[in-house]
Formats: C-alpha cells, structure tokens, sequence
C-alpha cells in the first residue's frame, strides 16, 4: 500500500444531456487509488457513485454524455485515450464487477464460453489452455465444481455463484484495479459475507488494488482501507477508514452515520 | 421430447378437423346445387349425378363429411371445372411456390439485419432516419402495386426479367433463378421493412442490458460485443414472427405474387379455385395450409428452445 | 389474554403439485393486536409467499388462518372483501405500486371510495390529512408518482394502506429499495403510527437490523419454516438457532473496529 497511485482522478465532471438540460451527475470528484488499497466509495442512489466508476472504465454512454476532468491509471491518461486502448486495458489491468450478477450474464450463452471470451479478447491461446485457466480461476474464486459451473447458464446458478463466477472472470488475467459497483447489493446476507471476504483475500493475495461503491457502510467497516463518501456528485469527504467511523467530518457522513445506528437499535431506543 | 411431439401431432389433428368441418359446412351452406357446383359450368346431367354419388349428397351430413374426408385423403379429389386431379396440381405447384417463399425469405431476412443493425447503431442519426422511412414506405406500398410496377417496367417495358412463367431448378438453375428475381423482390419488399423495424426496437432494448455492459467491460471490442451479444439476443423474438410469417405465405399470401407473375403455385392454384368455387382444390389447400402452419409452429417452439436455454418445452406450448 | 389478531396454524402452501416446491411449509405465528412481529429470511424462504397467503391474494395449501378471531383459509373472495378493510399491506417496491398514470390524491382514496368510507362531503380533505400523518404536504394530492422519490412514493403506499384504518398491516419489505437514511425515516413513521393507531403489524424483511429497529417479537424463517421465535431482544442478542446465529453474524457491523475484532475469531 505505498508508492504512487496506480489510479488517480483528478475533477472528474459527467454531465448526461436530457430533457431538461444538461444533468450534472459528477461534478468535480478527486480521488486516488494506491496499490494493494481497498478504497470504498459511499453515497446514497443519485450521490454519482456509479457514474465515477463507470467513467474510469470510459463505459459512460457516448453520445449523451459530456466527460470532463482527467482519470490516469499508471499514469496513462484515460479520457482521451483511443477506443482500442481502452478495450485492451478493460479485463485485463482494469476489471469491473457489477451489481446483479445473474443478468450480468449473458442468458443464451454458457458461463464457462463468457469467462473464455474474456480471456481470448486478451491472449492468444489456444482453445485448451483457455478453459483451463477459466476453470482455474474459477477454483480460486472458491468454486467448489468449476467444470459443472463452467457448463452451466447463467439462470441456472444462484446469485452468490454468479457473482462468484463474475468476480472470476474479472481476476483472471491478472488485473492491477478491480472496481465493484454494488458487489453484494443484490446477495443475500450470507451469501454476502462470502462474497465479502473472497473480494478482501484477493485484495490480499494478489495486491490488487480495489475501488468499491457501495452504498452499505456496514459493508465499508468489513473491507475498506480508506473511504470517500460522495454527495450530489461530490466528494464531500476522504479520509483513512476509522477516521470516517469515529471522527466524521462532514455533515453528510454523520448523517449516514446516524441514520444506520438509528436502525440497528432495538425498538424504542432512539 | 416425444411427449411434446404427441401433443403437438394431436394439437395439429385437431386443427386439421376444425378446418376441415369449417370449408365442408361453408360450401354446404351455399345456395346452389352442391353437385352440380362442384360438377362445374359445363357439366352434363351424368356428370352431376356421378358427382351426386361420388360426394355422397344424399347421405346425411356427417356421412357426406366423411366421404368427402376420404375422398381428401386418398387423392381421389378432383376438379371437374377444371379437369385436374387436385393431387397431381399440388405437387406440381408446391416447387413454384417454396421456391418463391423461401428465397424471398431469405433476401428480406438478410437486408432486414443489415438495415435493422445499421438503424439501431447509429439510432438517431440520418441513416436511422432514412433506413426508417426507407422500411415504412416499404410497409405501406400494396404488394398488387409494387408487383404489377415491376411487371410492367422492369420487364415488358425495359425487357430486363421474364415477365411470367416458373423453371424448376433442377432443369435450370440460372433460369430458375432468373424467373424469380422479379416476384422474390417485390415479395421481399413487403417484409424488409417490417422485420427491420421490429429488429431495430429489439437491438435497441438489449443494448442497455447488464450483459453488454458487462462485455464491453471484459475488453471486448465493440463489433464483437454488438454481433455475439446484442444482434443474438434481439433476434429471438424474429424466429416466432419468421415462423408465423412464413407459414401463412406458403399456405396462401404469396398468392398475389404468384398470380400477377403467373408462376404456377399453390397460391395461383388458391386463387382460381376459390374464384371458380371450385370446392375440391379448396378444401385440399386449406388442409394444406393449416398442416404447414401447425408444422412451422411447432418447428419456431423447438428451434426456440434450442436458441434460448430459459425456455423448456413444457412451457413453449 | 384476548385472542391474537391473527392466528396462522401450520399453514402450507404449495406450488406445482406433484414435483413442486412447498413455498411455505406449516408455518404457525400469532400477531397481537398494536404489536409488531418481525419476520426475517432471506430470499427465496417463502415470506413473501407467505404475506401472499396471509392476505387470501392466493389460496393456502392446507392449514388455519384466523383473523379477528375468524377462519379466513378458505373464503371466497367476494366473502373477504369486508375484511380487507381491517387487513392491508404496503409493498416492496415503491416504483412498481403506484399506477404511474393516476395522480396521488385518486391513489390514495380508492380504498376509501371502494369501501365506501369516503367522506361525501370532502373525500379531498380527508386525503388530504392523510398525506399530511405520513409526513407528505397536502400539495402532493396532484403530483404523479414519477415526480416523487423514491421515500415519498413509499410514504403514499403507506397512507394507502391506513386510510381505511385498518387493524392489521402486513409490510413486505417496505424499506429495502429505499437509501438507508430515508429507511430510517420511514421505519420510524412505521413505528410512530402504529404506536397512534394501535396497529398490529407483520413485518417482514430480509434486513435484521430494520426488523430489530421495529418490532416487538421476531420470527426467523428458512426454506418455509419458522426456525426461530421469540422477544426481538432475545433473538438478536441469544440466537438459539444456528441459523439465526449464522444470519446474524453476517450482517456486516458497521464498525471497524468491532469488524476486525469479529474476524479475528
């Protein structure tokens, strides 16, 4: 967790063209990602959370969307890069996973040929050496039968397995940044905490830095290192994990705060 | 599976029936002499009583339902108004048109992609525009106009296609094909825009699906993400329209086309029946017709499931 | 000790015959009246079956349901109609509830107008009030659901329910699409009106700490069966259950030093 940032953004600003105008759902967000750091972004919906995420990735939707500021990864930088550019870091130095794992899938084709094309997309093996190392990371991921989940489509897996599978999919070529919108958002709560920790041992083992949007601060007390809450496409505060726990800063962050020691009281207390 | 079939093999009888008791009973209801109706504008007083016992019109009428079911199914049907053997027109006519059908077929689904990919990827733009007006026009001109235009100009004017007639393929392959292009265009016209329309509205749903996203995300690039990920998706619901569409062509709307370019099919074999009231061809064809929509049907379920792995059997009926 | 509210007495219900699945698989829980039960599980356990059963929207399988002392199991629809005066529910999800084409005020009045308790002589003002108890402005009767948040769109679910007074509510996971600040809110409107009104309520969510928050008892439920019940304190604070135990150990605690604490076991 030292040395210069492997992903910085620097006033990243979305605007989305609509109806009423220009809709501004990033407006001026700075952050910076080290090595090996898990960096939790937190907000509620319409905080921007998603957007910055999807932005680094530049899988912000063309033609309506206005894209200013800067995003360098390894120093490159991002918002001007070419489209081949782009798609030659997506998977394989930048990954992403998604909120809801099954229809993160595609329903017709089978998951093992997913995870495959990933691969293939990146390296020039052959067709053998690309399914061994689908079910190889598949194993990693914690899948107990990789061939039989390799062989099946999505909407015959549970979600926990889905997310699994995506989460593998997204590693298996070695990425420096994973960036999870909502990992476990659609999961349920043991299933969660499954998910959880297979995404702080791969932080572990393999150094990878992670950038998490989440909007559950109990999820941000599990596997954050450093936390940014964001608020009407802002930053409204950054800061080291405990930090944000025990000594909020910003109003916004209390609020949060509050709000889910209200919940988790017993009845009557308040 | 073979549970599935049977149903469907049984499903398909019983719509055979329906059909069957609906054209008996609709001739029977007609004013004129059955007999002598069926025996034609020129027949003899012999022919009307040979007809008379051959179709049974003394029985009562479920017994002359019966006779006349036989008849059908036994290729005995024939036409007195017009001297054929209702069997032997078939099988001659079925070529002319599954040569028509199925080579419209493929030119409209062909330039319905193209035009229904190149609409929804650049949507909003002036080739969606155009593409979209493009399609509509087609829609709308009435296939007797764009069929008789073409007839006219493109072959007894300019002289550039035959102007009638149907070469088996077997004999002539370039022929076979030369004689189609025109009644295969203006078929295709009709379709085109449809089927262009309905593939834009279905690319445009499946682009903003999660699995797109999440392709473009594993690096892959933007041709492969739309053809192996959007284009297959938003074809699936073309398949049942393919299949309902093509089962009512064959069984009859290419009727028009085949009539105005005179190639000799079942449609023009349809339209002279029905124009004659001639009932033993009709009743023949309408069999025939909804024998090939039962089939098509039951065909577009199963290639269903085999495109889709959601769908199971039980549940396409 | 009157007789509960309502009464479920292993109550089964079954989809797909032969090689189905018992969504919810003899189930007996008891509500009292101005009491809160909490049901908690997760997805896939048959709660929302359940709440489907309960409100006679489908036909149980086999078992008891009385409420208000009476046998509702098996009654026609037509006879159950009165009863849904004292028996409403509020809904999950508050995009998918409210018909996006009627404008707030009409919503929030059917009930009223099809029960026959509209006020003939101001339906509006009586909306109106109603608005207001939930914490909506009287302003909102015109608006159409897509001009509202989310929160707000739920609030109008819940003045729905109530406007006919009712003496049970039954919540099928009212707060889980909503942002965590605005759950609070509206958990504790939950809570503050059922106090007012002396409601019973059945609420189910998948969310233990929400449930904790408002209920009085809580029951845990796994694959169509109640595994765990009692005083929500107890069940939270002395799981009895290994289930309850592993449920509530997964529940990520918003704490990181209690977090760290907790894996170190």
């Amino acid at each position: 967790m030292s040395g210069p940032p492997v992903l910085e953004v620097d006033g990243l600003r979305v605007g989305f063209a609509g109806e009423t105008g220009l809709t501004q759902a990033v407006d001026g967000v700075s952050l910076a990602l080290r090595a090996g750091e898990v960096l939790a972004i937190v907000g509620e919906s319409g905080s921007g959370k998603s957007v910055t995420a999807l932005s680094v990735m530049g899988l912000v939707r063309g033609s309506q969307a206005l894209v200013e500021g800067s995003v360098r990864f390894e120093g490159k930088e991002l918002l001007d890069a070419g489209e081949e550019e782009l798609r030659r870091l997506r998977g394989a130095r930048i990954a992403m996973v998604f909120q809801d794992p099954s229809s993160s899938f595609n329903p017709v084709y089978r998951v093992g040929n997913q995870i495959d094309e990933a691969l293939r997309a990146h390296r020039a093996l052959s067709a053998r050496e690309v399914r061994e190392l689908t079910l190889r990371t598949l194993g990693a991921a914690g899948i107990a039968d990789p061939e039989r989940l390799a062989a099946s489509y999505p909407h015959e897996l549970s979600g926990g397995m889905c997310q699994r599978a995506m989460i593998a999919m997204a590693v298996a070529l070695e990425p420096s940044v994973l960036i999870a919108d909502e990992p476990t958002t659609a999961l349920d709560v043991t299933i969660q905490a499954q998910v959880l920790e297979l995404l702080a041992r791969l932080n572990r083992e393999r150094n990878l830095a992670t950038l998490l949007i989440t909007h559950d601060l109990g999820v941000v007390a599990e596997v954050a290192d450093r936390v940014a809450v964001m608020q009407g496409g802002r930053v409204v505060e950054e800061g080291p994990l405990e930090q944000i726990f025990y000594e909020p800063q910003h109003s916004h962050t209390r609020e949060l705060l509050e709000a889910l020691a209200h919940l988790g009281r017993p009845r009557g207390a308040s | 599976m073979s549970a599935f079939l049977l149903k469907r093999l049984a499903r398909m009888l019983g719509v055979l029936f329906v059909i069957s008791v609906a054209v008996f009973l609709i001739f029977n209801v007609m004013p004129n002499e059955p007999a002598a109706q069926i025996a034609g504008k020129s027949a003899t007083p012999q022919l009307i009583a040979q007809v008379e016992e051959t179709w049974g019109f003394d029985e009562p009428l479920p017994e002359q339902y019966l006779t006349v079911m036989k008849l059908t199914f036994t290729g005995e049907l024939v036409s007195y108004t017009r001297q054929l053997d209702v069997d032997e027109e078939i099988w001659k006519g079925l070529p002319a048109t599954l040569s028509l059908c199925l080579g419209a077929a493929v030119i409209w689904l062909l330039l319905a992609i193209v035009f229904g990919y190149l609409s929804a990827f650049r949507a909003g733009k002036a080739t969606d525009r155009v593409l979209m007006l493009v399609s509509l026009i087609s829609i709308s001109l009435p296939i007797f106009l764009v069929s008789s235009l073409a007839l006219n100009y493109l072959s007894y004017k300019l002289e550039l296609f035959p102007s009638s007639g149907y070469v088996g393929i077997t004999e002539d392959p370039l022929d076979w094909a030369y004689h189609l292009i025109l009644p295969w265009t203006t078929m295709a016209v009709l379709f085109v825009g449809l089927y262009a329309r309905v593939l834009r509205a279905n690319l445009l749903e499946v682009m903003d699906e999660d699995y797109v996203r999440t392709a473009r995300a594993k690096g892959l690039g933007e041709r492969q993400v739309r053809i192996r990920h959007v284009l297959r998706n938003a074809l699936l619901p073309i398949v049942t329209l393919f299949g309902l569409d093509f089962a009512a062509l064959i069984g009859g709307a290419a009727i028009i086309t085949e009539y105005i370019f005179s190639l000799g099919g079942i449609g023009q074999l349809t339209a002279n029946a029905v124009a004659d009231l001639d009932l033993p061809p009709v009743m023949a064809l309408s069999m025939l017709a909804a024998f090939f929509v039962v089939v098509l049907n039951t065909l577009v379920d199963i290639a269903y499931t085999w495109l889709d792995p959601r769908i199971k059997l039980e549940r396409a009926q | 000790m009157s007789a509960p509210l309502l009464e479920m007495t292993d109550l089964v219900k079954e989809y797909g015959g032969k090689d189905g699945v018992r969504a919810v698989d003899g189930v007996s829980l008891a509500v009292a009246s101005g009491e809160t039960l909490g049901l908690v599980g997760e997805s896939g356990c048959g709660k929302s079956t359940l709440c489907r059963t309960v409100l006679r929207l489908e036909r149980p399988t086999s078992g008891s349901i009385r409420f208000q002392g009476r046998e509702i199991a098996e009654l026609s629809p037509r006879a159950m109609r009165p009863l849904r005066r004292d028996l409403q529910m509020v809904f999950q999800d508050p995009y998918a509830s409210l018909n996006p084409r009627r404008r707030v005020g009409p919503t929030v009045a059917m009930p009223l107008k099809l029960q026959g308790l509209a006020d003939g002589s101001d339906p509006r003002g009586q909306v109106e009030g109603l608005l207001e108890r939930v914490g909506l402005g009287a302003e909102h009767y015109d608006r159409y659901p897509h001009e509202l948040s989310g929160g707000q769109r739920q609030r109008i679910g819940i003045a729905r329910a109530l406007a006919l007074r009712p003496k049970l509510v039954l919540a099928d996971e009212p707060v889980s699409k909503l942002d965590l600040s605005i759950q609070a809110q509206i958990v504790g409107l939950f809570a503050e009106l059922q106090r007012e009104m002396g409601l019973g309520c059945l609420f189910v969510s998948h969310d233990i700490g929400v449930v904790r928050h408002v209920s009085d008892r809580i029951a845990v439920m796994r694959e169509g069966q109640i595994v765990e019940e009692g005083p929500a304190e107890r069940v939270c604070e002395q799981p009895s259950h290994p289930y309850t135990q592993e449920l509530l150990a997964s529940v990520p605690v918003p704490d990181p030093r209690r977090a760290r604490a907790r894996r170190a076991e």
